[in-house]
């Protein structure tokens, strides 16, 4: 399909849009919180995958590749927007408000909102390892190999994450913590 | 730390489990492929056009240098080619030797 697309098949296109347009999408929002924003991410992954088709070897599948280019671009996009909040002086929208996922169950929506507040205290590879095991739901094997590292570096990396976030989310609810006890 | 505020902290964790994904825009597709079409047009990157004015300058200056060699060698060999004549001249007239 990857040559079909690099040689400018407009069909194998449309039918990797099919497949891929929604992983990209939520993938991408789980980063930046934000609808278009994550639709600008999908934008520019699927130029990226046109541009680099012919020189995609198969060493992994295609399925790794794109979540390769989600992750970098999505990274990406959240360090200019950091940059660029720095010059304003001003918290940026995703920070400031609760997001809420659209496809979320309504009995999860409260965690949920919690869950994407505590993950802005987490690194890059934290954050990476958390989204694709934890939102994206992928098999511990599948996020080693998008993020080029071992399994056990996963395992370490969502340790951390969990503890970092357990701290955040004691810090955003103490009041949970003073009325179970 | 109490159980169920761990209890909770692993509901959260586990929070996006079983939800449904999100579209993009139906409008979305269009816009891509617009993009295509134009980014197809092909654009002459910057990088580009500084390989092309350096390659221009460094074959002006390799010319300006060969003609440069060419005129002073030429003017060279004429020094010289008189100042045989001018030798040859002399030690034609060396009567006091």
């Amino acid at each position: 399909m990857i040559q079909s697309i690099a040689s400018g098949d407009n069909k194998a296109f449309h039918l990797l849009y099919d497949l891929y347009a929604e992983i990209i999408f939520n993938t991408a929002l789980s980063y930046v919180k934000n609808k278009e924003e994550a639709e600008d991410i999908t934008q520019d992954v699927f130029i990226k995958i046109c541009k680099y088709a012919a020189s995609f070897k198969g060493k992994s599948s295609v399925k790794t590749w794109i979540y390769r280019i989600v992750v970098n671009t999505s990274l990406n996009h959240l360090k200019k927007k950091t940059r660029f909040t720095i010059y304003k002086h001003s918290l940026s929208d995703s920070q400031s408000i609760d997001f809420v996922h659209p496809g979320v169950l309504l009995e999860n929506k409260e965690n949920s909102i919690a869950l994407y507040k505590a993950m802005d205290c987490l690194s890059d590879h934290q954050k990476t390892a958390f989204i694709l095991s934890y939102i994206e739901d992928l098999p511990r094997q599948e996020v080693a190999d998008i993020m080029t590292i071992s399994l056990k570096a996963v395992e370490s990396l969502l340790q951390r994450a969990k503890k970092n976030m357990r701290l955040e989310l004691e810090k955003m609810y103490p009041y949970r913590r003073k009325v179970k006890k | 730390m109490n159980e169920e505020q761990e209890k909770w902290e692993e509901d959260v964790f586990l929070s996006m489990k079983g939800s449904r994904r999100a579209r993009p825009q139906s409008a979305l597709l269009a816009k891509i492929e617009d993009q295509l079409a134009r980014s197809s047009t092909k654009v002459v990157p910057l990088r580009q056009w500084r390989f092309a004015v350096a390659a221009t300058i460094l074959i002006l200056l390799v010319n300006s240098m060969a003609l440069y060699t060419y005129y002073y060698q030429e003017n060279y060999s004429d020094m010289a080619v008189v100042d045989h004549f001018c030798q040859s001249f002399i030690r034609s007239y060396q009567i006091y030797e």
